[in-house]
């Protein structure tokens, strides 16, 4: 059998490297969603694994979860492009956001995007974690899909937060600074960030501090995270919709990379808009002994503000902060939690009735949290 | 038997004897300080060494007389009344304070008696009458402190309470029928508010306008000399203007006329319309020159808020107009520059200095509108950009419905 020169070289490669275990890495980030045969060469292992039958891809709720890679892989590159310029020290951090987004051409532009970029994040993977929700995709064999879902928008809202502080304007450190006197509520994580922030306020040492766990830690942890969740995806597979027929392979997947396209042009084009249409004021630098009026923490821990401004003054805070961490930690073992009566028909009405009195809560919280600063 | 005093009562009476002279050097060593008035003057003596006399070794003697080193109540106080005569003061603290060779060294002047005598207080106390202020009176008696002292009755910011003691005194109002309260005007005006209240000591005290030893209410024909101390400008544009010789020929006293003498308020474009009416009717053409002065300004002042309002638009952006900052900055100096030139009651003075004002801010107006301008190319390119965005997705449509159908061939092949 004759080879062609592009077939000869991946034979090369083939002899000295396992190039479909390098493939399946590559694309486990939820590119390909059917596990691959390792041990066999990628000319004989991928037509394989594309005969297999999965579910049509044709519903959009499912490229929801790689188009929060997407956007997490979009605020990568334009966080690396703001590096190029800015500057983690105190005297030093404001001016150089200024100079990015007033004096290098289109500096603005990518500003926007990745603060938009970061809200977007957020907001889709709450959107996924309220989907498996309602549609009761938590249960047996995803319960870790769960769990990995819920410590990915854990970890998204703390790349929020540490990223707020490093433009040292007047309103992301006032925000910052309510932020973390909620944080120094809750057992064990207040004393964590207490040690982050190194001092009485937030000060050099801080931005120091956050501007690592901004660039690094936090990257590398979503990054890791995703890997493990798309792990879990091949696994057990895409979630089945009742009454939905296994397709073969090839054709459904190029379908669902065009879905994929679409939703992606679609959410690019909305961050476009919004950084160009509603940009995100530039305010004075912050300062140290002025606080402005009104400063409220970011809008993902307003409910918890909330919660805790409501609340009555006699209990003590310590508790208030347990109860808000272990909200926390039982939404996060909810799968464990929940009993095998709610997959009953009167079992799944009162998910969805626990489910819509949870979310209203929350949001009633968010809100009196809001107008109380 | 043993008789006689007891052994504890002797160790007492002895342990008396030794402790007794050194327990009493204190005492004689502070009588040596003040010689021996402070024995009998305890609460006169804490005033007095308090006081800057005091720390220059004079003592008591100086001015009392008598004798400081005796402890016969007679020889002490030397034959003489304890206090010198109130007419007698001024010529008591001129025995030293006019002495060239005792003030050299603190290199204080030595007018100050002859410029008292010059003064109403001296004149009228020159004829008997002790209700005017002697030295002690501002100066204070015992506890007297060096004029820089904040604790000083004349420390700049104490002065205006200093003479309201008097000057405010309703028996002496009634008495000398004043027409006013000076103090409660002076605390109301610009000036007062300045001094009491925010401690600026850049301001006029009384004395900087009515003289300190010398003291005596300017005269019609003087005002805006003493004003001119400070408002330089004004007066320099006054002396030009048609008032100067009106107002002496009326016997108006130049600036309080308009601006009052003690309640002296923040001028402002306000007085321009108001306080003219005293001497102006409505249908007088100097009402007119006012009213167009008054526009110029308000106008200028208009044109300074809206360059300032835009570039605290465009720096909210952000955009770059740390440039255009220097420059408002010259238009309003320039702004500031034309209020003393009000005083020349002509609209071309005033005009020469506002235009310069005003064409800067034109020019900034002009130039950072063109900046903001230049953002709705922000949102030209979004339309543009939503344009691509729409033929991609008409395209990736296309495509997927192409799939689709590709999809039911296969299947029907299928079957």
């Amino acid at each position: 059998m004759r080879l062609s020169p592009a077939g000869r070289v991946l034979d090369w490669f083939e002899a000295r490297l396992n190039l479909t275990e390098l493939f399946s890495f590559l694309t486990s980030f939820g590119l390909f969603i059917v596990e691959l045969d390792t041990r066999k060469p990628i000319r004989e292992a991928l037509p394989e694994a594309l005969k297999r039958p999965i579910p049509s891809y044709a519903r959009w709720p499912r490229v929801l979860g790689i188009l929060t890679l997407l956007i997490f892989l979009f605020q990568v590159s334009s966080g690396l492009l703001l590096a190029f310029y800015y500057r983690p020290a105190t005297p030093g951090a404001y001016e150089s956001v200024r100079t990015i987004v007033r004096d290098v051409s289109l500096g603005w532009f990518i500003h926007q995007m990745h603060f938009w970029g970061s809200s977007a994040l957020i907001l889709i993977l709450l959107a996924r974690i309220l989907r498996h929700y309602f549609d009761g995709l938590y249960r047996a064999p995803r319960e870790l899909l769960w769990v990995l879902s819920f410590l990915l928008f854990i970890a998204a809202t703390h790349a929020d937060f540490s990223g707020r502080i490093l433009t040292w304007e007047s309103t992301t450190y006032w925000s910052t600074t309510r932020a973390l006197e909620l944080f120094s509520l809750l057992p064990f994580v207040g004393t964590a960030f207490a040690f982050l922030v190194g001092g009485s306020n937030i000060g050099d040492a801080a931005l120091t501090r956050f501007y690592f766990i901004h660039i690094v830690f936090l990257p590398l942890a979503l990054l890791a995270l995703f890997y493990l969740h798309f792990l879990v995806v091949r696994r057990v597979g895409l979630s089945p919709a009742p009454g939905e027929a296994a397709q073969q392979g090839i054709l459904a997947y190029k379908r669902y990379l065009l879905n994929l396209l679409i939703v992606l042009v679609l959410v690019f084009g909305l961050l476009v808009t919004l950084s160009v249409l509603f940009p995100l004021p530039f305010d004075k630098k912050a300062d140290v002994l002025t606080t402005p009026a009104g400063a409220l923490p970011p809008w993902y821990l307003l409910p918890a503000f909330g919660f805790v401004t409501l609340t009555p003054h006699f209990i003590p805070n310590p508790i208030k902060g347990t109860i808000v961490l272990l909200t926390l930690v039982a939404v996060t073992l909810l799968p464990f939690l929940d009993r095998p009566a709610a997959q009953s028909p009167t079992g799944r009405l009162g998910r969805l009735v626990a489910g819509l009195f949870f979310l209203l809560l929350l949001i009633g919280l968010g809100l009196y949290g809001y107008s109380h600063a | 038997m043993r008789s006689g005093p007891p052994a504890w009562s002797k160790a007492i009476r002895l342990a008396f004897r030794l402790l007794a002279p050194p327990l009493l050097v204190p005492v004689l060593l502070c009588a040596d300080d003040t010689g021996r008035c402070g024995v009998c003057h305890g609460d006169v003596r804490v005033l007095f060494e308090a006081g800057i006399h005091h720390k220059e070794q004079i003592s008591c003697v100086s001015c009392h007389g008598g004798d400081e080193g005796s402890d016969d109540l007679r020889a002490a106080h030397g034959g003489e009344p304890s206090a010198p005569a109130r007419r007698k003061i001024p010529e008591l603290c001129a025995s030293c304070h006019s002495d060239i060779g005792k003030m050299k060294v603190y290199n204080l002047p030595t007018d100050q008696y002859a410029l008292y005598q010059s003064s109403q207080h001296g004149i009228m106390l020159a004829r008997g009458n002790t209700d005017v202020a002697v030295c002690t009176d501002c100066h204070g008696v015992h506890d007297i402190y060096p004029r820089s002292d904040p604790r000083s009755s004349v420390y700049r910011s104490n002065i205006p309470k200093t003479c309201a003691r008097c000057h405010s005194d309703p028996a002496l109002i009634k008495k000398y029928h004043w027409a006013s309260d000076p103090y409660r005007e002076f605390a109301g005006s610009v000036h007062g508010r300045a001094l009491l209240e925010q401690g600026d000591l850049g301001v006029p005290d009384c004395s900087r306008c009515h003289g300190v030893h010398g003291a005596a209410p300017p005269g019609v024909g003087d005002v805006a000399k003493v004003c001119g101390q400070c408002h330089g400008a004004a007066r320099e544009y006054f002396e030009l203007s048609p008032h100067r010789s009106a107002m002496a020929a009326a016997g108006e006293p130049e600036c309080a006329s308009c601006h009052s003498n003690h309640s002296t308020q923040p001028a402002g474009d306000v007085l321009l319309g108001t306080s003219c009416k005293g001497c102006h009717g409505a249908g007088d053409p100097a009402m007119k020159v006012a009213r167009e002065i008054h526009d110029e300004l308000t106008d200028t002042r208009r044109q300074v808020d809206r360059a300032s309002g835009l570039i605290a638009d465009a720096e909210a952006v952000p955009l770059n107009v740390d440039d255009y900052r220097a420059r408002l900055e010259e238009a309003r100096s320039y702004l500031t520059e034309s209020l003393p030139a009000v005083h020349s009651f002509s609209l071309a003075q005033v005009r020469a200095i506002t235009v310069r004002s005003r064409s800067i801010c034109e020019e900034i107006i002009r130039e950072v509108q063109e900046k903001l301008d230049g953002l709705r190319w922000r949102k030209y390119g979004l339309v543009i950009f939503w344009f691509y965005l729409i033929l991609t997705l008409v395209i990736l449509t296309r495509f997927k419905r192409g799939l689709g159908a590709a999809v039911e061939k296969e299947e029907t092949g299928q079957k």
